[in-house]
């Protein structure tokens, strides 16, 4: 039958039909973690393209649960704190630092924010908001997880590592190979 | 005057095509705008095959070849001349090797040219290297 206009096939049912299975809660399928880019390796150098650490080179630790990639400076060497990324906003290069089965024991949990209890209108009027520093464990964590790995690095790598990613002319990303 | 011309023997280079950036030698003549070219494919990767003119770039070399020969004569009138190792001391030749090196480097080795090429104009300022090039 043809249809007028922009009408769409529409397929109703009324009532219970055998037809439609309802999942049940138990058998909900659990939403697969994006897979890792091709030649992403623990250890491997990624330029972050987005976010507050943009062109800084950083390396590869692991994938957490969420999908997301973990990444450190490491600390020492260009300030890149332990951080979360997305796999999309980052570029994998090819080159691999050895991480000398560092042991970086990190989940999602470690990057959840402590929710301050405050009412809205306190906020609204308290003088400048209070910097949420990272609490000095943590620092003094990440330096001790970091330490293994940049004690055996070259220093060719140190200094790759410092150094920021940018374009110059004549640099087309689609030709250069990372 | 011409005269790099399309003959049995002569070296030229692939410009376009699943063969481009190889080297070939041209082994027979079709007609006004193809010919058959060889690698040959122990030498060049090249396989024995037709391939209009106009996908070549032609070289100043040449092998003593009589037209058609297979892939042994062409093998051993290559090696008998020397004609690769001719083509490789050309300027052109550098030049098309350098260009691949180029495409090929990774992040890592462009930064690392970058500390070398930052390293050799400080040591020309400094006076301790006598500027070999303009």
């Amino acid at each position: 039958m043809g249809k007028a206009g922009q009408a769409r096939q529409v397929f109703r049912s009324y009532g219970k039909n055998s037809k439609v299975k309802k999942v049940s809660g138990t058998e909900k399928a659990k939403p697969n973690i994006s897979k890792l880019k091709k030649g992403l390796v623990p250890g491997s150098v990624l330029i972050l393209l987005a976010g507050r650490f943009r062109g800084r080179r950083a390396v590869f630790l692991k994938q957490l649960e969420s999908g997301l990639l973990l990444v450190t400076g490491p600390y020492a060497v260009n300030g890149v704190p332990l951080r979360r990324v997305n796999q999309r906003m980052c570029i994998a290069t090819s080159a691999k630092v050895d991480l000398k089965a560092a042991k970086y024991d990190v989940t999602d949990a470690y990057f959840k924010r402590d929710a301050a209890k405050k009412s809205k209108k306190d906020e609204m009027f308290t003088s400048g908001k209070d910097k949420s520093e990272m609490s000095a464990e943590k620092k003094s964590g990440q330096k001790k997880m970091d330490e293994e790995v940049v004690k055996g690095m070259a220093p060719d790598m140190k200094g790759y590592l410092k150094a920021r990613f940018s374009l110059s002319a004549k640099m087309y990303p689609h030709e250069l190979k990372f | 005057m011409y005269t790099r011309f399309v003959e049995p023997g002569r070296l030229a280079l692939i410009t376009y095509g699943p063969c481009a950036g190889k080297m070939c030698t041209v082994v027979d003549i079709v007609d006004q705008k193809r010919v058959v070219v060889d690698g040959p494919e122990s030498v060049t990767g090249v396989r024995r095959h037709m391939m209009p003119v106009k996908r070549l770039s032609l070289t100043d070399f040449t092998s003593k070849i009589a037209r058609g020969a297979r892939e042994k004569t062409l093998r051993l009138a290559l090696e008998k001349d020397g004609v690769m190792a001719k083509w490789s001391a050309t300027a052109w030749a550098k030049k098309v090797k350098a260009k691949e090196v180029r495409s090929k480097m990774t992040d890592f080795d462009r930064f690392k040219l970058m500390v070398a090429r930052k390293k050799r104009t400080a040591e020309i300022k400094k006076g301790g290297m006598k500027k070999t090039r303009k």
